[in-house]
Parts: C-alpha cells; structure tokens; sequence
C-alpha cells in the first residue's frame, strides 16, 4: 500500500512538474536529447529520495536539475571528440529557427554566462523565488539578484541585435 | 518582467510561447519508476555477491566463522584427533569400563573414567 501511494504521489508530481523542467533543461543544454536524459536522471533521483523530497519535490527536482545539466556540461568539456553533437543541435536549432522561427528566444538564452542563464531559467521558467534559487544554484540571493539583472540586460542586448538581423523574437 | 522599455515582452510569457511544444514523453513516471527498480535489482543482487564472495573469502581464511562471526581467539588448535586419558597417557589396549564397553580414544569420556581395581 506504501509503495502504491509512493508511486501515485510521484507519478501525480511528474504529470505536474515534467513540462517546466524539461522545458528548463532544454534552455539550459544544447538539446531535446540532452534535455530528456538530465530530465530522466533528475526524476529518478527524485523518486530514489521521494520520502525526503515530498516535502517540496519542486524545489528539490529542480536543485537535482542543475546538478544533472552542470554533469553534462562536465562531461562535454572532458570529452570533447563529442562536440559532433553540439554541430547536430545547432542544426536542429536551425531547422527549428527555418520552421517557425520560434527558438530565437532559448537560443539567444544559451549565449548568456552559465549563472546568468540558470538564474534566469530559475527565476522565469520555474518559477522560483530568489531564495529558492540561491538554494538550488549554491550561491548567494545579491547574486542571484545581480545575475538576473545583467542577464535581462545581456538578453535585451542580443534581441535587438536579432531584431537588427531581421528576426522577429517576440509575438506583437 | 519587461525586457523592452515598452513593457510589450515578457520574458516568462515569450519563453513559454517558444517552448509550449517542448512536452515530455507519455508515461515518463512510469519509465522512471521501471528504471528504479531496474537499479536497485542490481545494487542488491551486487551487495549479496559482495556478501557471499567476501564470506567465502574469508572462511577458508580463518578471518570468521561459518556463520559470519569471528573465530573465537582461545579455541584450541585440533592437530587430529587423539584424546587422551586424564592423566594424560592414552588408555591402555583392552581397557573395559563397568559397563563392559571397550574404551578407546573415540569412546572416553568423563563418565568412564573408572578404572579396574588393580588385581
């Protein structure tokens, strides 16, 4: 009976929560493909500790989250033969971009500094407070606060050099 | 929050529009759930090898007991299988207790340890 509620209880989080997450793990990787992997480990790292993270599966989904992209990230820079993939993406990116041109956003976001782009993903995509995302990144609110400031800045700085490109970036 | 100085973008709701097709698989709780017991299948089955090949290990080795405790440190080392007479002589040949049994090295115990009136 335990285990039954412990699997409708995190089946009941994973409905919920997976678009946000994945959607954040997309910004913050390079691919659908990389997404979905740190999303998997994420969610099962989550449910290997669900007693504990029930409290706040969220908040703990989303620190297992960016540990789970930084690994990757980690993983890319000590085996750099697989470089290939991020050539792959970007045309996938590009084919997307030749679609609809509906990715020039998540693109531009990819360009920012690692911190500034998780904090804005934190703050903006998952909905977190500067608390929760100072927890969850292990660094201090000031800097949570003065990387979303220059990150927003950084941001308008690259979609107006989109827009100059004749992209257009957001829905009028 | 404005990214643009006429309020017209905001970053939550552009990201949102780019990615609302971004969606996760069908059945991913279920795919997690399966991988987990997967896993753990495995961490037990490999803590009861470890178990097992360390045990077996260490047996033969004399490092712990059949039953996993520790060999006690004042146990006597058994060389064979000779038992000696109390006095510490073997029991002579023929040797019968009251009972008539003849006693032998296998046989002795406290209780036949009365020996014949010498003739």
């Amino acid at each position: 009976v335990r285990r039954g509620n412990r699997e409708a209880e995190f089946t009941e989080f994973v409905e919920a929560a997976s678009p946000s997450l994945l959607r954040a793990a997309l910004v913050l990787l390079e691919s659908r493909e990389d997404a979905e992997d740190a999303l998997q480990l994420t969610l099962l790292r989550t449910y290997r500790r669900w007693d504990r993270a029930k409290e706040a599966p969220a908040a703990y989904a989303r620190a297992v989250l960016v540990n789970a992209c930084r690994e990757r990230w980690r993983h890319r820079a000590r085996h750099p033969e697989t470089a290939g993939d991020m050539d792959e993406l970007a045309n996938v990116v590009s084919f997307a971009e030749a679609v609809d041109r509906r990715h020039v956003l998540v693109k531009v976001l990819r360009r920012l500094p690692d911190v500034q782009r998780e904090v804005l993903v934190f703050r903006y995509l998952l909905d977190a407070t500067v608390g929760e995302t100072a927890a969850a990144l292990g660094i201090a609110e000031g800097t949570v606060k003065s990387a979303a400031s220059r990150g927003l800045e950084q941001l308008r700085m690259l979609l107006s050099a989109e827009e100059k490109r004749g992209r257009r970036v957001y829905p009028r | 929050v404005s990214i643009h100085a006429d309020d017209e973008f905001s970053l939550r709701i552009a990201l949102e529009g780019e990615l609302d097709n971004v969606l996760p698989a069908d059945g991913l709780a279920g795919v997690v759930i399966a991988r987990y017991r997967r896993t753990r299948r495995r961490r037990v089955a490999g803590a009861v090898t470890l178990v097992v090949v360390a045990a077996g290990i260490g047996v033969p080795l004399g490092l712990a007991g059949p039953s996993g405790k520790p060999a006690h440190p004042s146990a006597p080392d058994r060389a064979g299988s000779v038992t000696h007479s109390r006095d510490g002589a073997a029991p002579a040949p023929g040797l019968r207790a009251p009972t008539g049994q003849l006693i032998t090295s296998t046989t002795l115990s406290p209780a036949s340890l009365v020996l014949p009136a010498a003739a």
